[in-house]
């Protein structure tokens, strides 16, 4: 599959802070790419500089072959930018918003109205397309959000976290049109601090953290990066080092993280077992007053890439 | 371009107060000072005669006598219904009978005649309103025109005292020397005395002959108040650039194909086109109210309201590419839309103020509007006529606009980053 979209060792310093950090990725045609990391990771600062919001300091954005830098306004035209604040005006009906939107693209007449109906209906709001958006709620603003993205029927999606801010229903909602417009062939990048939003819609990921991607795949491939089998946490009063030498004698036992009175630990299903692994390590004297035993996910992979919790 | 202006202006449509109240503005202040200045926009015979006590304590004194005479003629009894009375003046006056009692103190008449202080006492009535001060400001009048008369005429009129006091009637040659010796009085004192009296005496015909029309001191405000109007239209429109940066409509646009230049330029424009719509509105009503009469050269008409609704956007967005930050616009926007308008000829006609303001008045854009629309609408003037102003609110227009293109763009191009 053909790469709509190719960052190419982005960088970009605001002062002493150096808010992305060389980074390279490639986004297929046809697939959901989520980008993956706290507030403040650099999500947001990428996403500027591939709709051209933001200039590198280095670095180059190709979308469908064409550079943002040498051909800007070809390229705006291929992205459908979402952002992360509902950019809507509330004076105006929702058709009104995405006739304006429209109308910026170049979109006229009846192919414009075609448009707005399709999305009006793709979006749920066809039944309140002539109120003033001021009076919807949280949930229909953010769908006219992301519709006014669409209107012009961009190659590149950019999705910048669409679902803060929202309540459980009004996030599915939003996560089934992200389906929808996928399922017509569109490519999407996709930008979200929820773990799970990522890991039930993302084909690929890249988990980012302080401007760097910390890891790249499929969620099955990053999870793998965790090794296969149960994910052990302890905690307790012991101290790391006696924690780790006790880990290591242990058969299919591999250490994650591991500090003064709590440690992560996976237990291979090759090795003995999670009962066996805690046996052995209680056997040399340890003491645990907390164990938890889990599936491993992409939460406990940002942990141990990063040392610490995604929603730190 | 043409999206981005029709988008702001169905925005303004569907959310119309604000360009209401900027309507109302113009009209309301028209219809509040054209009907103090025009004295009620019914004619004088509405404002209630004025009862005045006057209470003469020089009694047989001339000076005093010809005072209460004159105050009784028939061209003051229109305003003034005068009241000879004695010691009970004071009492009516406690009982609110009358609006003011003017007291005219023993040998008045004496003391004028020998140059001594002489004081005309007033009591007024706090519960007339105005009517009280206008009899203060007579009265202050009448004692200013004594003491000049006094003072210029201090011997011929001890000479018609012993006249009018004689028992006999003074020989012809004697009156004749007495009306000569007054005549050059006044001829030697016509320069410095007559004509501050000829000029207020012409300016009340003048207002007299106003009053017949009313329409022209309505239609002069519509103007002046127009003209400010627009400014605060101008000043809102623009600052609207603020509320999209705040509500992320701006970044947004940004990320499309549409350039910054473009966003800025389109704002500026929406301004301009606005302050034409809300003009039009403004003429058309003062045309139905009969504020302002036709026939008014349409090409003159166009090319002023066009050249200072550039100018009013230019000025008002150089001034918000200047601040900071909104807070700063606001509060700036708002100065100078006021000092323009207050120099400029919206607050009081230019002709009103004092000559240093007067200087500083060319150089506001309200003046060349207002000295503009004022040459269309009053003076009968073409386009010909105008087109000093349009040259001179055109020019400060596109200097103001692309002043502020270049600072607008280069900010909203860093806040982008």
């Amino acid at each position: 599959m053909a790469d709509v979209l190719e960052v190419r060792s982005l960088r970009k310093n605001f002062g002493e802070l150096t808010a992305v950090d060389g980074i390279s990725f490639s986004v297929r045609e046809g697939e959901i790419f989520g980008f993956l990391g706290p507030n403040g990771a650099g999500k947001t600062t990428t996403i500027s500089m591939i709709c051209g919001l933001l200039s590198p300091d280095e670095g180059e954005v190709l979308v469908d072959g064409r550079s943002l830098r040498d051909e800007p306004r070809e390229v705006k035209r291929l992205l459908g930018m979402v952002p992360q604040d509902v950019a809507v005006y509330g004076e105006l009906s929702a058709r009104q918003n995405l006739s304006f939107w429209g109308g910026i693209f170049g979109l006229r007449g009846a192919a414009l109205r075609s448009r707005i109906d399709e999305l009006l209906l793709q979006v749920g709001l066809e039944d309140r397309d002539r109120d003033p958006v001021k009076n919807f709620s949280g949930g229909m603003k953010r769908r006219l959000n992301l519709a006014m993205g669409l209107v012009h029927d961009p190659r590149l999606i950019l999705l910048d976290e669409p679902t803060v801010g929202i309540d459980p229903q009004a996030r599915r909602k939003i996560l089934d049109i992200v389906r929808q417009i996928v399922g017509t062939g569109r490519t999407v990048l996709y930008t979200t601090h929820y773990l799970e939003e990522a890991e039930e819609l993302c084909d690929r990921l890249a988990i980012i953290d302080h401007g760097r991607i910390l890891a790249l795949g499929t969620v099955d491939e990053l999870k793998a990066q965790l090794g296969e089998g149960s994910l052990l946490t302890v905690q307790g009063d012991f101290a790391a080092a006696r924690l780790h030498a006790a880990a290591t004698a242990v058969e299919g036992l591999v250490p994650l993280e591991i500090g003064d009175g709590r440690a992560m630990l996976m237990v291979s299903r090759g090795g003995s077992g999670v009962s066996h692994a805690l046996e052995a390590l209680i056997a040399g004297g340890l003491t645990f007053e907390d164990i938890a035993i889990k599936e491993p996910n992409l939460e406990d992979l940002f942990l141990k890439l990063t040392g610490r919790e995604l929603r730190d | 371009m043409w999206q981005l202006i029709r988008k702001d202006l169905v925005r303004r449509w569907r959310s119309p107060l604000s360009t209401l109240v900027m309507i109302a503005f113009p009209l309301l202040m028209s219809l509040a000072l054209g009907t103090v200045y025009s004295g009620g926009g019914g004619g004088d015979e509405d404002f209630p005669r004025i009862r005045l006590l006057v209470q003469n304590r020089d009694e047989d004194g001339f000076l005093s006598q010809a005072i209460i005479g004159s105050l009784g003629q028939e061209q003051a009894q229109e305003f003034l219904e005068v009241v000879v009375v004695g010691d009970e003046g004071a009492a009516m006056m406690e009982k609110g009978e009358a609006s003011a009692l003017i007291v005219l103190p023993p040998d008045f008449t004496r003391d004028v005649l020998d140059g001594r202080p002489a004081a005309i006492g007033v009591v007024r009535n706090p519960a007339e309103g105005i009517k009280p001060e206008i009899i203060v400001q007579g009265a202050g009048l009448v004692a200013t025109y004594v003491d000049q008369g006094a003072r210029l005429l201090g011997d011929e009129l001890g000479s018609i005292n012993e006249m009018i006091h004689a028992d006999s009637l003074p020989p012809t040659a004697r009156v004749a020397a007495l009306a000569g010796s007054i005549m050059e009085r006044f001829r030697g004192a016509d320069r410095y005395l007559f004509p501050p009296l000829v000029r207020i005496g012409s300016v009340k015909e003048s207002a007299a002959e106003e009053d017949s029309g009313g329409s022209g001191i309505f239609g002069y405000i519509l103007i002046m108040t127009t003209v400010m109007a627009l400014m605060l239209v101008a000043s809102r429109s623009l600052g609207d650039v603020y509320d999209e940066q705040k509500s992320g409509m701006l970044r947004r646009q940004l990320s499309t194909p549409v350039g910054v230049e473009m966003i800025v330029g389109a704002k500026m424009i929406f301004g301009a086109v606005l302050g034409l719509l809300v003009m039009a509105i403004l003429a058309a009503i003062g045309l139905l109210m009969g504020w302002i009469a036709p026939p008014i050269d349409p090409l003159g008409a166009l090319l002023v309201a066009a050249s200072f609704s550039l100018a009013a956007s230019g000025c008002l967005a150089l001034v918000i590419a200047l601040c900071r930050t909104e807070k700063q616009a606001g509060i700036w926007s708002w100065l100078v839309v006021m000092g323009m308008s207050a120099l400029g000829g919206s607050l009081t006609p230019v002709q009103g103020l004092p000559a240093p303001m007067r200087a500083i008045a060319p150089f506001t854009i309200n003046y060349w509007a207002i000295d503009g629309f004022t040459r269309l609408i009053f003076d009968g003037q073409g386009a010909a006529g105008v087109l000093r102003n349009a040259f001179a609110l055109t020019a400060t227009g596109i200097v103001t606009t692309l002043a502020a293109q270049f600072l607008l763009v280069r900010r909203f191009r860093e806040s982008s980053s």
